[in-house]
């Protein structure tokens, strides 16, 4: 079934519209949870959680691609998971390597002004990933929006793991430096 | 700021951005530059060796059964998989011989999928090895009077760094045979083979491959590189590491014509190369380690030289603040492609020494260097791009990765005296690495397959199929027959049916 034609049935209120979504992505949220929990449990979890704000949310959202809209849901829902029981069990995910990779840019320090600036972040760093070439992009995107291997990145992008490994660690460093000049402390 | 706030941030970065990536996810076939599909089919295979959970308690949780997970997108078909090692053909001979026929039996021994547990820094790990044993044993009969001595091939879908166990060990007779090998071209480099041979998915691409005469070429001779070119080599570099220069790099500037010039390059870390006005550069860091200064880096120039070339010295890659003290041999000389290629053949070779592993490395230096050569020669003309629609970069160290890893046919061939009015009976023995979907995750699927006839010019008149040591595994699909619980573990094929195959799981073992 296509993409509208779900959505279609979740403005109208037919229970079909999860069953749909079920069959369609289950696959796919259930990847992107995988990578940031490590846990088929909590992911179960996860899904259940996204097909309920996917009913919640529509109407009055009407997502043209429900993939995307999906997946930002999974994904956010999923790391909060993350944070929850981190401090419980430490976690072997890609989510939490994704963690200790980008240490490289940051300092790891918080403050009240920069926890105000997350707006100001979210739009610098939009600005970075325009500016990469679109296998940079890719390769960023594929590896920290979500939180897939090293491998399967660049299985898919057609490179080798060590390339991916040395570009992500080159596009980590420009990073940093943008940052620095937008004026976010490390 | 804590690296939550980026991954926070990125979750809110715009859709266009995300669905970039969503399709190549999703998609079924690898993208990127045509000589590097191969090297990542060989990285996938990477996943094949599976190390299944933790502690011995939890150890089965990703191996267990899927249940309905995974089923959205695998649709299970036992055609197409993400990482496929291809099918097992059957033997063949050089050219027809009318009077032979041949009987075939092919067994999968599953024996590699029972359980070891390995004690890792005190922690109990349960491992097993998704290989299954496959022995292919042919009963071959001359039914004419007379003793004949024929040239067999038995083909063997993989790559130059397969482990040695999965290349095949042939006996005649119970006892081994001498083998030539003879190496097919990898399937990106086959003029007019299309964008679907590039990545071998499917037997059905294999099928198509061998259709097109791809037998023939593994026999063909090596093209030549007698181009000329002017090489540029970058040596003795320096420019020591501190808190003002983090990582000092040196930076080859140039300017060339793509309209008149191919650049190839090798041992850069990165590379520049502004389309429009000709302004390049190839980038690399200086090695702080001893073992690092007799470093060199090649960029070769196919057609009108460069120009303005300068060599300058930075803090660190990010080629903003220059380094003074930073600085490097640069020498220019011309050769022939051949030459400059073999020298960095050989180079590439002694550095990494991963392929030496491989039972099929054992081909002479030379051979290597040709099936480089004929990889190389398939990406000589200006202007080729990639599946992107971008221009590619020329590394010849991906080139190199991908001569070594990327799918092909080989074909083992030898010399077997067929008495008259009697028979021989042919084995190929080896371990095969199963074809996998969503490799290492908790919807894998591992599948091993097999052809009739494909590419034999045998007379078959009867094929079966067996496994042993079935106990360790659980056949999830398949279209053999089998039904070890029943006792079904040797089935007759069916010849008109071209391709068998089975997916299987680990059985938990408790």
């Amino acid at each position: 079934m296509k993409d509208e034609e779900i959505v279609a049935l979740y403005w109208e209120r037919d229970e079909q519209a999860v069953l749909q979504t079920k069959e369609k992505y289950e696959h796919y949220l259930t990847k992107i949870s995988y990578n940031i929990l490590a846990d088929l449990e909590d992911c179960r979890e996860c899904v259940n959680d996204t097909y309920l704000a996917a009913w919640n949310s529509m109407p009055e959202h009407r997502p043209n691609v429900l993939s995307t809209y999906l997946g930002r849901m999974i994904r956010q829902i999923s790391i909060d998971v993350f944070r929850k029981k981190t401090s419980q069990k430490r976690r072997d995910s890609e989510y939490a390597l994704s963690l200790e990779e980008l240490e490289d840019v940051v300092s790891g320090g918080v403050s009240p002004e920069q926890a105000l600036e997350a707006d100001r972040l979210k739009e610098s760093l939009s600005s970075f990933l325009r500016g990469l070439s679109g296998e940079e992009r890719k390769l960023f995107i594929g590896r920290y929006y979500f939180f897939d291997s090293l491998k399967r990145t660049a299985d898919y992008l057609g490179m080798s793991e060590g390339k991916a490994k040395s570009m992500l660690y080159r596009i980590r460093m420009r990073l940093k430096e943008y940052l620095v000049k937008e004026g976010f402390e490390p | 700021m804590r690296s939550e706030e980026i991954l926070d941030a990125l979750g809110s970065i715009d859709d266009d951005l995300i669905e970039q990536v969503n399709g190549l996810r999703e998609s079924k076939k690898k993208r990127g530059r045509r000589w590097i599909l191969q090297t990542a089919v060989a990285v996938a295979a990477c996943f094949c060796l599976v190390v299944v959970g933790g502690k011995v308690w939890d150890s089965f949780r990703l191996g267990g059964n899927p249940g309905n997970l995974g089923t959205a997108n695998g649709a299970g078909d036992g055609e197409t998989y993400d990482c496929y090692t291809g099918p097992v053909f059957p033997l063949s001979t050089l050219e027809e011989c009318p009077g032979l026929s041949a009987e075939r039996n092919i067994d999968f021994d599953f024996s590699p999928y029972k359980t070891k547990v390995e004690n890792i820094d005190g922690e109990k790990w349960e491992q097993y090895d998704s290989k299954s044993i496959i022995t292919d044993e042919y009963q071959v009969k001359n039914s004419s009077p007379e003793e004949k001595t024929v040239t067999f091939l038995y083909p063997v879908a993989g790559s130059l760094d397969n482990e040695p166990e999965e290349n095949p060990v042939v006996r005649i007779d119970g006892k081994e045979a001498e083998t030539e090998l003879h190496i097919g071209p990898c399937p990106a480099e086959i003029s007019g083979a299309g964008e679907d041979l590039e990545e071998l998915n499917s037997w059905k691409e294999y099928k198509a491959l061998v259709e097109s005469g791809y037998q023939r070429m593994a026999f063909d001779a090596f093209p030549v590189l007698d181009k000329r070119v002017i090489v540029y080599e970058l040596s003795q570099m320096h420019g020591e590491e501190s808190e003002e220069a983090p990582a000092p790099a040196l930076n080859l500037e140039f300017r060339t014509d793509f309209k008149h010039t191919q650049l190839f390059s090798y041992n850069f870390n990165g590379e520049e190369n502004d389309y429009d006005s000709g302004k390049c550069s190839r980038g690399i860091f200086i090695s702080q380690d001893e073992s690092g200064k007799d470093e060199k880096a090649y960029l070769i120039v196919l057609g009108e030289d460069i120009k303005e070339p300068v060599l300058q010295g930075y803090t660190d890659m990010g080629f903003e603040k220059k380094m003074e003290q930073a600085g490097g041999t640069l020498k220019r000389y011309e050769c022939s492609l051949d030459e400059i290629f073999s020298n960095i053949v050989k180079e590439d070779l002694a550095k990494e020494k991963g392929w030496k592993n491989s039972d099929f490395s054992d081909i002479p230096i030379e051979t290597f260097i040709s099936l480089a050569a004929e990889q190389l020669d398939g990406e000589i003309g200006i202007f080729r791009k990639n599946a992107d629609g971008e221009y590619y970069n020329g590394s010849l160290e991906e080139l190199f990765m991908n001569v070594y890893s990327c799918s092909r046919i080989m074909y083992l061939t030898f010399d077997v005296k067929l008495p008259g009015e009697g028979s021989v009976t042919i084995t190929a023995s080896m371990r095969r690495e199963a074809s996998t979907d969503n490799a290492g995750s908790i919807e894998q699927r591992n599948a091993y397959d097999m052809v009739t006839r494909l590419g034999s010019v045998l007379d078959f008149t009867e094929q079966s199929a067996s496994v042993t040591n079935a106990e360790y595994i659980e056949i999830t699909k398949q279209n053999f027959g089998f039904a070890p619980e029943k006792g079904i573990t040797k089935v007759t094929l069916d010849l008109k049916k071209e391709h068998y195959f089975m997916e299987v799981q680990k059985k938990l073992q408790r």
